[in-house]
């Protein structure tokens, strides 16, 4: 548990969206970690810089070279075939190779991970690894007669297939079917289980409350928020909602804060109401969210 | 890289458009094999015009068409980015996809340069006769990188076309420096040498004429020189390639 699994600092990107216009600051000081062990959900609105963060992190893009910026994984800052043998990664959409079938696709990155050299044989962890996201009997299929949640399922296979020590999963949910969710949330759970570190984006942040210890929220290009999930709705999470009956009978509904709401109990009590029930408004990691407005794109409308 | 490669070849197999750019060249074999009976006497030689024009097409087409679309499909589509997550180079996907597109063309040449060969009955050395099919390999070679390397920078169309000029512009050459020599004027001539020693010489490589005008008369020497030619075209396009591909942002 000691050094992250991934850990990201003060990472910037200038997209040039053309020779005139000014280059677009997508990456605003991007910094947060993700500690071992832990499933992390990264949040954020579309646009706000998920995708292009994952993408630097695994130097599909090469983020601006300023010098206090560092990605490291394991600890480590070069990105060597080692630690890439150690990571897996399944894209926001997964188009795979059409032409291929699904048992040529996965050996093909079995034998690319350098699988020939373990003691499993190719076609077993294949089909073991198909099982697992419920894809047993389209091993003979091509590629381009899968569905959408197909291809993610097989994208997800794809990427566990070398029992990674670290997860990189953009958007592991979309496309995919209330089954194929809860078998995703299930798979998760396993990994972290087996020791291996989660990072993965999602919008469906119900998903999140489920699974993650850890967050990071990025709007707008920068980080609003890194850390425990508990830390975050704490944070955020002001107000409860508590409905009684006065004396009278009378219904009632106030909003009390966290802080006073054991006092605020008592008088109801101490004047004999009756407690109907007290609901804690802000607990979740979706209401949290639902509280700010967050802006798709770039406007103005969020604390910096 | 090997694996790239053999499972981009497994792949463009099974591709429509090499698909009907074999169907094309099976066309112009068949109607090769039907001039060559009609016109007595000079059988073989339409015959090897035409099937190796038919041999040329096929090679040039998916040089051309497959090599410009390879990588910026792979990046549109993201395919790229699983296989970049594996323990492997930039260098060694690119090679491997470029390896792969080259496989192709070289199971078309070899099998279609062995039926020339029968169909002519076994007549001259197989060397000579695939030296004929050597030649046109390698100008596919040659365009495969160029599209390839163009495919960085350009649109997938635009690169098409600007391989497409090159191929037209490198088998025009010689009678580009032959015209402008003829019009005596400086610039033309100096242009013309210039535009001769920047693009590569492709005509040099196309011996399917020479094969029907002076039969056999390719010297050791000039295949050499366009063997060498065209290896040095190849490497450095490839390095241009791999090196625009390094730093290209896979967005
Ligand atoms: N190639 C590009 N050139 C210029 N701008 C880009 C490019 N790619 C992405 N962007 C911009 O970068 C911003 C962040 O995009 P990104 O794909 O990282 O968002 P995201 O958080 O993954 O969104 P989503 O939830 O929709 O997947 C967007 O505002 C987008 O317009
Ligand atoms: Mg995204």
């Amino acid at each position: 548990m000691s050094t992250a699994a991934l850990s990201v600092q003060h990472l910037n990107k200038n997209f040039s969206s053309g020779l005139l216009k000014p280059p677009k600051n997508i990456l605003k000081d991007v910094s947060f970690v993700v500690p071992s062990g832990s499933i992390t959900g990264f949040v954020g609105v579309n646009g706000a810089g998920k995708t292009t963060t994952i993408k630097c992190l695994l130097r599909f893009i090469f983020p601006d070279g300023n010098a206090d910026s560092k990605i490291q994984f394991f600890g480590e800052s070069e990105f060597t075939p080692e630690v890439k043998r150690r990571i897996g990664y399944l894209p926001e959409r997964p188009y795979l190779p059409e032409q291929l079938t699904a048992e040529e696709f996965l050996t093909l990155h079995w034998k690319l991970g350098g699988g020939q050299k373990s003691q499993m044989s190719a076609s077993d962890t294949c089909l073991k690894t198909l099982a697992r996201v419920n894809l047993l009997g389209v091993e003979k299929k091509y590629l381009r007669e899968f569905s959408k949640g197909m291809l993610q399922r097989i994208g997800l296979a794809q990427a566990l297939l070398h029992r990674p020590d670290l997860l990189i999963l953009d958007e592991p949910m979309s496309g995919l079917d209330p089954d194929g969710r809860r078998i995703v949330k299930d798979i998760l759970k396993e990994e972290q289980n087996r020791g291996a570190t989660v990072f993965f984006s999602s919008h469906l942040l119900a998903d999140m409350d489920e699974l993650c210890s850890h967050l990071a929220v990025i709007d707008k290009g920068s980080i609003y928020f890194s850390g425990a999930v508990d830390d975050f709705t704490r944070a955020e999470s002001k107000d409860s909602v508590v409905v009684y009956l006065d004396r009278d009978k009378t219904r009632k509904q106030i909003q009390v804060s966290r802080n006073e709401l054991p006092a605020k109990l008592q008088e109801i009590f101490s004047q004999q109401g009756q407690l109907l029930k007290v609901i804690p408004t802000e607990t979740t990691i979706e209401s949290v969210f639902m509280r700010r407005e967050w802006t798709a794109g770039n406007s103005a409308g969020r604390p910096s | 890289m090997i694996l790239i490669g053999l499972s981009t070849f497994r792949e463009l197999l099974r591709q429509k458009l090499v698909h009907i750019i074999l169907f094309l060249a099976g066309l112009i074999l068949a109607v090769s094999f039907m001039a060559g009976t009609l016109s007595l006497g000079e059988e073989d030689r339409i015959l090897f015009h035409f099937g190796f024009s038919a041999v040329q097409l096929a090679l040039v087409g998916i040089s051309l068409f497959v090599g410009s679309i390879t990588i910026p499909r792979e990046i549109e589509r993201q395919t790229c980015l699983i296989v970049l997550t594996r323990p492997i180079d930039r260098l060694q996907f690119y090679l491997g996809k470029w390896l792969g597109v080259a496989a192709v063309n070289a199971v078309i040449v070899v099998s279609l340069t062995l039926i020339l060969w029968f169909a002519v009955g076994v007549k001259d050395s197989f060397w000579t006769v695939s030296k004929v099919g050597l030649g046109i390999y390698f100008e596919s070679l040659i365009l495969l990188a160029l599209a390839f390397w163009s495919s960085m920078f350009l649109r997938s169309a635009i690169s098409l076309f600007f391989s497409m000029g090159i191929f037209i512009l490198g088998h025009w050459l010689n009678e580009l420096v032959y015209f402008a020599e003829k019009s005596k004027i400086e610039i033309n001539i100096l242009l013309s040498k210039v535009i001769h020693a920047i693009v590569p010489q492709l005509y040099r490589t196309d011996w399917k004429s020479f094969y029907l005008l002076e039969n056999n008369l390719i010297s050791s020497t000039e295949f050499l020189t366009v063997t060498l030619h065209a290896a040095g075209w190849i490497l450095l396009l490839l390095v241009l390639g791999v090196w625009n591909f390094r730093r290209k942002d896979l967005v």
